[in-house]
């Protein structure tokens, strides 16, 4: 009967153990990745984000400067602020689509909360900075016309 | 009672036997008629399984064409090899021609993905050891010294390694060719290929 | 305690649930936070493309910013636009008046201040008259302030030295149009960018000055890939980016290339007889009328291959784009400074118009020569108003007895109130005022110590013992409070209610948002108090309120073309801006002004379509204006063009954009762009300080290499009082507009 009763118990760590060990590791890897990055202090180019994130981020930099946000000239700091905090904009990698987006484009989010009930979050669907090399912001894209 | 016991403890052991074989493997299997690593140039190893004949061209017009010392850079300085039994067997030369992974199954995009995550810093390091300046010893840019700064922790942080930041170092895949930031190497990449043709 | 396996994947199922949930709880939170109490409709405090904004007020202050959807801009913004609200609050807002003391400016009462400015404005009309006096104003005052100090000076002081930033932005568009035209203000409004097929962009860094109107554009470019764009400019700037066309020409030859544009449209067979000889008069420089003969016999000094020579520019490209501007159905001209700051300013102007009457590209939807105001209330405040030294409201002369005596009677005035001699323009006014003729100035809104050319000149005047300065500047930081004898307190933008004119004939109200700062008063209120101490005749000023101001200048309009009296303020706060004309209250306003059924001025039954009733035979002018240098082009000793401009962060003098932290960090300092060749020629790297002379003052400057500037010329922007490139530049003004040359001087570069 001890022997069962052992034999039992061990049975249920074998699989509580790796349960519990999962979620230890799945608390970690969510916290590690909610917690922000701490961005370099850089004081002589602190809003010209482009400059410096053309050779760190080429691809976002490309992509930012071929969009419409970029020929328009709508900079990094406007959605995103400063990285020291110090911005009147708040500080966010994933700007807040009510509290940034909604500046410019309260009409069209307006629409998608009447039309389809889309509420907050613009990302899904929109590409923020993100424009295809392979069409200029201002020319309708290959996908666009099918 | 007893039997699920010795049964689980059986698959247990039979799995565990798998995984130190497979392990193991390479010492072993190399000790047979497989010509070791080394015997011939490392990319054509590769080329056995993957056609890497894209990648080599685009490595020789890239800027890690050649080293400092103007030797040409081989594969296995930047990636790591895998030479175990199993790629090892298909690796054969009766087996040369099947090309168990030819072009198109790889989806470079994906590939380019992991890779700018798991390429590790040490295969960098080699050559590049002293980070605020090049591999030539010259001292880099005002840009690049500060995004070191951040790599190294001295002045905010990154979680991104040496491939995370330093993209189409090595090969261009062609959804980058366009980007006007890899305009001189995709330059010398279409003066070679068209040459080629 | 026993639990099973399914407990067990169950409790690691529910945490990592939780977990997930966890990280988005901080955002829910958030999204409540600084959510405004209310929305007020206002207009954007900066460029001239004048943006609808709504204010968002919380608790009294003002916290955030969106478009206003149902203004022209549907809801969106530019980067300043959009960063507003710090400004508002920045640390440097003037909020009690100063007196200055032995050189320090200290704190005052608004009696004290008050009493010590109406004595020496009195002291000075006594002592000297009332052309001793004068008045200063902004192109980004409130057009009832603006009204409302003119009509002051004017009818209550009798002193035509009314003048304002306007003439050295706009003065040679509004040269340009009153001779084309008989009148000022564009024929058209944005809307016509949606239907025009050819974009002629010159003189203007669009994408930077007026980047909405510029992202209608591109838009526009967008939904029609067959819309052309040409771009004009020395420089390769953002907005040439989208041009199908980029045209770098030596600084100054433009004028050659747009007769250049006008003989290949003739040889071309582009031309629209049918327009011109029914609704064109071809006027030779000297003033004399003339033919369409004796137009083309001018033309041939501008054949494609002369204005190469003059300009670098190839001759084919010349071809190509005139064929472009005329071929296209409907073709939309824009510029701002590059035409208007210049000694030959109105002829520039002229000549773009010229191209338009040629090709009978006006008057229909898409066609427009359209002048592009730079500030938000130049058209409004200061043109429409006639708050300028030789003008009276709603385009009327000084010099014209019969438009002094109509405004008299309107104004309820005694015959002969209105002194018959135009005033001093703005260089001639601070000429006097540097030489101590002038004895008291009142400065509304304006930054001169900053903003006029060969600064030092006026600021080593303003320095002066014998004459006042009386300032009103919402920032202590103000380049002119340094030189300022009295400086009043203004209530800020949304602090005070009233109207702003922007480029499309658009009128729109701001509405009051918040509360003005500590002891600010409007402009209005002020200006009201200024002048009932100096004891001006009651019937002059029977305002109570800003609204009383507005609803005269309603009337006084409606005897005239601008006539505006449907506007009222009711309409005002329920629309989101009209068009003038718009004579009644249910006029929808006026989007098209000098065609039948579009004009309220003209008759429904009127025998032409078209109508320029801004000259008595109805027929708009088309003017042969040579080619003439710059004042100051490059020699020997100052080999390269020093030309200034604005970046898009960046608000002229910088006084309301510094206090933002992002853009005062995106452009610190002012630097000097180079171009690559002339950079490697004098050993200049990125970076490197650069000594900039000129015949007038030195200054050195960080460089930006790049292939921005043509080779031999260097651009500066003027956002830096540290670094003022007004004190390089040049006060030679336009003999007709009076407008100086900004952005022609010769210059020498060298590493420093």
């Amino acid at each position: 009967m001890k022997i069962l009763q052992v034999k039992k118990k061990r049975k249920l760590l074998g699989a509580v153990l790796p349960a519990v060990g999962f979620c230890v590791v799945f608390a970690a890897a969510t916290v590690m990745a909610a917690t922000p990055i701490k961005h370099l202090i850089a004081p002589d180019s602190a809003a010209d984000c482009y400059e410096c994130h053309k050779k760190a981020t080429p691809k976002i930099a490309q992509n930012w400067y071929e969009s419409k946000h970029g020929v328009v000239l709508m900079k990094c700091f406007v959605c995103h602020g400063q990285p020291d905090g110090k911005g009147s904009v708040p500080w966010a990698v994933v700007p807040s689509p009510k509290k940034v987006c909604r500046k410019c484009h309260d009409p069209a989010m307006k629409r998608m909360e009447e039309k389809f009930g889309l509420k907050g979050d613009c990302y899904t669907c929109h590409p923020f900075h993100q424009n295809s090399i392979h069409h200029d912001a201002y020319k309708k894209s290959v996908t666009k016309k099918q | 009672m007893k039997r699920p016991w010795s049964c689980q403890k059986c698959f247990f052991l039979a799995v565990l036997v798998v995984v130190v074989a497979v392990m193991t493997g390479p010492r072993i299997s190399q000790a047979a008629d497989m010509k070791k690593p080394g015997d011939r140039p490392v990319v054509e190893e590769c080329k056995r399984c993957h056609d890497v004949a894209e990648y080599e061209r685009e490595l020789k017009a890239s800027p890690h064409a050649v080293d400092k010392d103007k030797k040409p850079i081989s594969c296995e300085q930047c990636h790591h090899s895998h030479f175990n039994s199993l790629t090892s067997y298909y690796a054969r030369d009766e087996y040369y021609d099947k090309k168990i992974f030819p072009p198109g199954t790889f989806d470079r995009r994906k590939m380019q993905e992991t890779a700018r995550k798991t390429m590790q810093a040490e295969k960098c390091q080699a050559c590049h050891k002293d980070l605020y300046k090049n591999a030539k010893g010259e001292p880099i840019s005002e840009i690049g010294k500060l995004c070191h700064d951040a790599y190294l922790g001295k002045n905010g942080e990154t979680r991104r390694t040496c491939a995370g930041c330093h993209i189409n170092i090595a090969h261009l895949p062609p959804f980058d060719r366009k980007q006007p930031y890899n305009a001189e190497f995709a330059k010398k990449l279409a003066e070679m290929e068209g040459g080629k043709k | 305690m026993k639990l099973t396996r399914r407990e067990v994947l169950k409790c690691a199922a529910a945490s990592s649930a939780l977990m997930a949930v966890g990280g988005n709880l901080s955002s829910v939170m958030a999204a409540d936070d600084g959510e405004p109490d209310k929305w007020v409709k206002a207009v954007c405090r900066f460029c001239g493309t004048g943006c609808g904004v709504m204010i968002g007020v919380k608790n009294g202050k003002v916290v955030t910013v969106k478009g206003d959807p149902n203004n022209h801009n549907q809801g969106f913004l530019c980067l300043k636009g959009a960063l507003m609200p710090p400004i508002v609050y920045a640390k440097e807002r003037v909020t009690r008046p100063y007196i200055r003391k032995d050189g320090q400016l200290v704190p005052a009462t608004w009696d004290e201040a008050m009493d010590l400015v109406v004595s020496k404005f009195k002291k000075a009309i006594k002592e000297h008259g009332p052309t001793s006096v004068a008045y200063y104003g902004s192109g980004q005052a409130l057009t009832e302030e603006s009204y409302l100090a003119n009509k002051i000076w004017k009818a209550g002081l009798r002193c035509n030295n009314v003048e304002g930033n306007p003439r050295l932005c706009m003065a040679s568009a509004v040269g340009g149009y009153y001779t084309s035209f008989g009148k000022d203000e564009p024929c058209g409004c944005y809307e016509d960018i949606d239907a025009a097929t050819c974009f002629f962009i010159i003189g203007s860094n669009m994408s930077e000055c007026h980047p909405i109107l510029f992202k209608r554009v591109a838009a526009r470019k967008q939904a029609d890939p067959n819309v052309k764009v040409i771009v004009v400019d020395p420089r390769k700037t953002n907005t040439a980016r989208i041009a199908d066309e980029h045209v770098s020409f030596k600084p100054g030859t433009d004028l050659a290339i747009l007769n250049a544009m006008a003989y290949v449209i003739i040889q071309e067979e582009l031309d629209n007889p049918r327009f011109y000889n029914k609704y064109v008069n071809f006027m030779t420089n000297g003033k004399k009328k003339a033919d369409f003969k004796t137009y083309m016999k001018f033309l041939e000094d501008y054949t494609p291959e002369k204005a190469e020579k003059i300009s670098g520019v190839p001759a084919d490209q010349i071809r190509r784009i005139a064929k472009m501007f005329a071929e296209s159905s409907a073709t939309m001209s824009f510029w701002t400074m590059g035409l208007n700051q210049r000694i030959r300013g109105v002829w520039a102007n002229n000549l773009v118009t010229n191209l338009h009457l040629l090709t009978g590209h006006i008057g229909k939807p898409g066609a427009c020569n359209f002048s592009l105001t730079g500030q938000p209330n130049a058209c409004g405040g200061v043109r429409d108003t006639g708050s300028l030294c030789h003008l009276l409201p709603a385009g009327r002369m000084i010099k014209k007895p019969e438009h002094r005596a109509q405004l008299e009677k309107q104004w309820g005035l005694k015959p002969g109130t209105i002194a018959p001699k135009p005033g001093l323009h703005t260089i001639a006014l601070w000429n006097a005022f540097s030489e101590g003729k002038i004895k008291a100035m009142y400065v509304l809104c304006t930054n001169p110590a900053h903003s006029l050319p060969n600064v030092n000149m006026y600021t080593e005047g303003m320095e002066r013992k014998d004459n006042f300065m009386v300032l009103s500047e919402p920032f202590m930081d103000a380049e002119t409070v340094k030189y300022c004898d009295v400086l009043l307190p203004p209530a800020f933008w949304c602090e005070k209610r009233g109207v702003y004119g922007c480029s499309e004939r658009r009128y729109s109200l701001l509405m009051q948002a918040v509360e003005p700062m500590g002891e600010c008063r409007s402009d209005v209120e002020i200006l009201l108090d200024f002048a009932k101490r100096m004891g001006v005749d009651p019937k002059v000023i029977p305002f109570k309120n800003v609204d009383d101001v507005w609803d005269e200048w309603r009337e006084v309009s409606s005897i005239t073309p601008y006539n505006f009296k449907g506007m009222t303020r009711e309409r005002q706060e329920k629309e989101s801006g009209i068009l003038w004309p718009c004579p009644t209250e249910d006029h929808p306003g006026t989007k098209r002004r000098y065609v039948r059924g579009e004009d309220p001025n003209i008759p429904k039954d009127y025998k032409n379509k078209y109508w320029f009733y801004g000259y008595p035979d109805g027929k708009a002018k088309l003017w042969m204006r040579p080619y003439a240098p710059a004042a100051e082009e490059p020699d020997a000793k100052y080999p390269m063009v020093l030309t200034t401009g604005r970046v898009i962060d960046h608000w002229h003098t910088g006084t309301m954009t510094m206090k933002v932290p992002e853009l005062r960090r995106s452009f610190p300092r002012a630097y000097v762009e180079v171009n690559i060749e002339d950079a490697k020629k004098h050993g200049i790297k990125n970076g490197d300080n650069v000594l900039l002379e000129t015949r007038r003052d030195k200054m050195v400057f960080p460089a930006k290499v790049s292939d921005v500037c043509r080779p031999g010329l260097v651009f500066v922007p003027w956002y830096d009082k540290d670094l003022m490139i007004n004190k390089l530049t040049l006060n030679a003004f336009d003999k007709g507009s009076k407008q100086p040359e900004y952005k022609i001087c010769a210059v020498r570069i060298k590493k420093a």
